[in-house]
């Protein structure tokens, strides 16, 4: 089944599916209400915060190999270890090498969407690698045998007596549907992972270039374990994630919890500037960094789609979305679902299979007028789509259909011709159409305007 | 001198509301002129990424309306495609200035009666609980928010029931409905059923495309509702 | 050509784009509103913004009433295993109170397996730095005692100073920058651990700490 006819098939059943859309309505209003109070409640001026975090991710584009240099050369003078995955296969191939030359049985990680990238836990299965996750949301997903349905809440598909039933089934918890209860089980469930993992395996919220760190932002604290039990710990970050120096944390914690969850900042912000240094107590002996590239530098030097790589991965375009808001996000069948994911899926895994992602738009541009960092991403949904059609995937029907349709609309003689005939094809094709597709049609007036108009200049 | 740009949508299936808007500029006393010679803007076929046809059809406007001084259009997605698309379209064409000439002179239907102060002059009644749903072209690409309230706000009568907050679509989208139909219409019923829950009996519109999909969509799920658009209401609030 | 090249290359290929200029510069409190602009402001503000997050402060005045603070509260905890991290800090207060060494246990003489240190039920560490505006406690591997300390325990003490006060993130970040010793890591903690991946309904103590206190110390 092609990916456009499966993603026809679920969004379909989703739209169909009343009491999807109104749950999932009832769960965005809530974030809505939180992130609209907190950008008029902490900024002074909330598009002053987006216009300067626009201006220092545009810089960091501009700068991006230097930038990637210096934070490289200032985190390996403290004996982190930074590798350059070109794809998904280089990034594998370094975690299994690292996986070696550890002896790693076990490992646990943290909220990841480079990880989701690069199918990391598929992989670990694949070679008998015992693979945790430790973020609550991915952990229900997890044992549900499910993809995270939501960039910042994975499992907001579930309800609590789906949870308990869960639980009970796959870590033979006691039955609850009370949240509380549940995170409990959750908790002492993981920690007897943190303490026992061979490597921990984190993502990156940000790499800060000038003094070498990477910084990791969470609310349930399970980030900071598996960056502080483990003796080993890998680090799978975008080369896109950077950001100058430190001091640019003070807008971008702030700003990234405003939009993603509607806090004034995240519970945890962590700065990781290496492994365990001389004197300190405790933390991994080793750290691994792996740089991902997969896809950014190529779309990096397609210049009108470079702005997408100021993405800092916050939610806010998905939740804005009200395609998203219907059809949810497993409908989208990729890591990255929504606007954002819908600009560079088919630019990463190419127009062939994925150019749907990018028409499935109203064009309401939602998504560019939430978007913190000022990237327009209905603007590049649009250049995808004038991609799609030069690489030629927009279909026979399509590409003769609207150049019938140009070449009528460049003459009135035409347009009035062809309105002619097409109130005869209106009257006697019509009950051909689907039915859903038929009452879409309204009643086609006899008269244009064009014909109006004589009577009405008469009148006055 | 006004110019009318009537969308094609407008002249095919809702030339009601072209006819509205002319009787409306009619009484505000200005001096209308139609030039039949115009069929659409390119639209549909740029949002569908189809550029080359989409320039063939914004040729054929420039020639139409390049000389007029000023243009009024009953749709926000129309008037921004001109506005702000025409540029794009023609960056590396010899038509690229005279493109961004136009795009000065066009404006969409509330946002010139605002520009030109003629709020003031309205003198009409209409019944009804009104929610105002604005486009999204209109919201976010040309930045008009509240000049269709401000118009609606001066008919006696008329209870202006506002929701909170940035407008959400309406599910249309040009050919996204017909692409993605059931996508389109569960959209469609969000947003009506978002204004059902205000208690409004009136949804008004000030783009064509916003009216015809969420009409067709009230109609098929038996919702209790008229819409109309912004001029049709207008023009009958002045009982013109 | 390795991977590295390969990908500096073709981020370095020419490109055609206008540069955006220079990095912009601004204050917090040009940024911010609720900025604390008095020393008042400073610690009412910390004081409601942890509150928020259900956090528990102790504003004390000096180390006999610190001491006299952090004993009332071990001996309501009554925890089975505390453990704390020297610091001249906690070395004074337990001069002030010879009663609070029944409870602490230094980490720092012995190296722990993290499956023993998942038993222990209480952390005791020092700071770097308050954050007013957000309710935040700065620490880094010096300040916290390593990594764990402050995050394994389901309950976590601060011990802090008024003079670490400060008004917003832009003082911590620099703090952080003038310290001398190299750490390797940091954490902005504002408020205990805490969830609403289930069903959006708030539970505090997911991972982390389940309980922040801090004792702050006026001079």
């Amino acid at each position: 089944m092609s990916e456009f006819t499966r993603f026809i098939n679920q969004s379909r059943l989703f739209s169909r599916d009343e009491e999807h859309r109104l749950k999932i309505l009832k769960a965005i209003s809530t974030y809505d209400d939180k992130v609209d109070q907190m950008k008029i409640s902490q900024f002074r001026d909330w598009q002053q915060a987006r216009g300067y975090a626009s201006k220092i991710k545009q810089y960091v584009l501009d700068h991006l190999p230097t930038l990637l240099e210096e934070f490289e050369e200032k985190i390996s003078a403290r004996g982190a270890e930074v590798l350059w995955a070109r794809d998904k296969k280089e990034a594998q191939k370094y975690f299994l090498d690292i996986a070696k030359r550890h002896q790693a049985k076990r490992v646990v990680k943290s909220k990841s969407m480079t990880t989701e990238e690069i199918e990391f836990n598929e992989l670990c299965e694949d070679n008998d690698i015992d693979v945790i996750e430790s973020d609550l949301g991915e952990l229900i997903v997890q044992l549900a045998g499910e993809k995270p349905y939501h960039i910042v809440t994975p499992a907001m598909h579930k309800s609590k007596a789906e949870i308990g039933h869960l639980f009970q089934e796959s870590l033979g918890a006691p039955e609850t549907d009370d949240a509380e209860e549940l995170t409990m089980i959750a908790r002492e469930h993981l920690r007897k992972t943190y303490v026992t993992s061979d490597i921990g395996v984190t993502g990156a919220n940000f790499i800060v270039a000038h003094e070498g760190a990477l910084v990791m932002t969470e609310n349930e604290g399970n980030g900071r374990l598996t960056m502080s039990c483990p003796p080993v710990h890998i680090a799978i970050v975008g080369i896109e994630k950077v950001l100058p120096r430190l001091s640019d944390l003070s807008l971008f914690l702030p700003l990234l919890a405003t939009s993603g969850t509607g806090q004034q900042v995240t519970g945890y912000n962590s700065i990781i500037k290496g492994p365990r240094q001389e004197g300190e107590l405790d933390g991994p002996e080793k750290m691994y960094i792996i740089l991902l590239d997969n896809g950014r530098s190529e779309l990096y030097t397609k210049h009108e789609f470079r702005d997408i790589l100021c993405c800092i991965r916050c939610g806010a375009c998905l939740n804005a979305c009200p395609v998203y808001r219907t059809i949810g996000g497993h409908t989208y069948h990729t890591p990255y679902q929504g606007p954002v994911g819908s600009v560079i899926t088919p630019q990463f895994r190419g127009m062939n299979h994925w150019s749907h992602l990018s028409f499935a738009s109203s064009l309401c541009a939602a998504c560019s007028s939430v978007c913190p960092v000022h990237i327009d991403i209905h603007q590049l949904l649009l250049e995808n789509r004038w991609e799609a059609h030069q690489e030629g995937k927009t279909g026979f029907s399509w590409n003769t259909g609207l150049k019938i349709w140009s070449w009528v609309m460049s003459s009135r003689g035409r347009l009035n011709t062809m309105s002619t005939l097409g109130h005869i094809v209106y009257r006697w094709f019509l009950p051909f159409l689907s039915r859903s597709k038929r009452k879409r049609i309204p009643k086609i007036p006899k008269r244009s305007f064009e014909k109006l108009w004589n009577d009405y200049e008469q009148q006055i | 001198m006004v110019s009318l740009f009537i969308p094609c949508l407008v002249d095919q299936i809702y030339p009601e509301i072209g006819i509205d808007m002319a009787k409306c500029l009619d009484y505000f006393g200005y001096q209308i002129v139609y030039d039949r010679q115009q069929t659409c803007c390119g639209q549909p076929a740029f949002n569908a990424g189809h550029r080359d046809e989409a320039r063939k059809v914004a040729t054929k406007f420039i020639d139409v309306f390049k000389s007029s001084d000023v243009i009024v259009c009953p749709s926000g997605s129309c008037t921004a495609m001109v506005k702000n698309y025409y540029p794009l379209l023609f960056s590396d064409h010899s038509l690229l200035d005279t493109v961004q000439e136009l795009g000065t002179k066009v404006f969409e239907f509330s946002e010139f009666l605002i520009s030109e102060n003629l709020v003031q002059k309205i003198q009409g009644s209409y019944s009804g609980k009104v929610g105002f749903h604005n486009s999204c072209h209109s919201q976010r690409e040309l930045g008009i928010d509240l000049e269709p309230q401000k118009i609606l706000q001066k008919i006696d009568d008329l209870e202006l029931i506002q929701p909170q907050g940035e407008s959400v679509c309406c599910g249309f989208g040009g050919l996204f409905s017909f692409k993605f139909d059931e996508i389109s219409a569960a959209m469609a019923r969000t947003r009506l059923e978002m204004f059902t829950s205000l208690g409004v009996d009136t949804i008004v519109t000030n783009d064509p495309g916003c009216l015809m999909h969420m009409r067709q969509e009230s109609i098929a799920r038996h919702y209790e509702l008229k819409l109309l658009h912004l001029t049709e209401l207008l023009a009958q609030a002045l009982k013109l | 050509m390795s991977s590295r090249s390969d990908i500096l290359n073709r981020l370095r290929q020419p490109s055609n784009r206008k540069i955006a200029g220079q990095l912009p510069e601004w204050q917090d409190k040009d940024l911010f509103s609720d900025y604390p602009d008095s020393k008042d402001d400073l610690l009412n503000l910390f004081d409601t913004q942890l509150k928020k997050l259900s956090g528990s402060l102790y504003p004390v005045m000096g180390f006999e009433h610190a001491a006299k603070k952090l004993n009332d509260l071990l001996q309501e905890i009554d925890p089975k295993e505390c453990r704390a991290h020297e610091s001249p800090l906690i070395n004074e207060l337990k001069l002030h109170n010879q009663e609070i060494s029944k409870y602490l246990t230094y980490i720092d003489r012995e190296s722990i397996s993290s499956e023993d240190f998942a038993q222990f039920t209480v952390g005791i560490t020092g700071a770097d730095c308050l954050i007013s505006r957000t309710g935040s406690v700065l620490i880094h591997t010096t300040t916290a005692g390593g990594r764990r300390l402050s995050v394994l325990p389901p309950t976590h003490i601060v011990i802090a100073e008024e003079k670490q006060l400060f008004p917003s993130i832009e003082d911590a970040l620099q703090e952080l920058v003038q310290v001398k010793n190299n750490w390797s890591y940091a954490t902005l903690i504002t408020g205990p651990s805490r969830t609403s991946d289930i069903e959006k309904q708030l539970v505090l103590g997911a991972h982390g700490p389940k309980h922040l206190i801090v004792i702050l110390i006026k001079n």
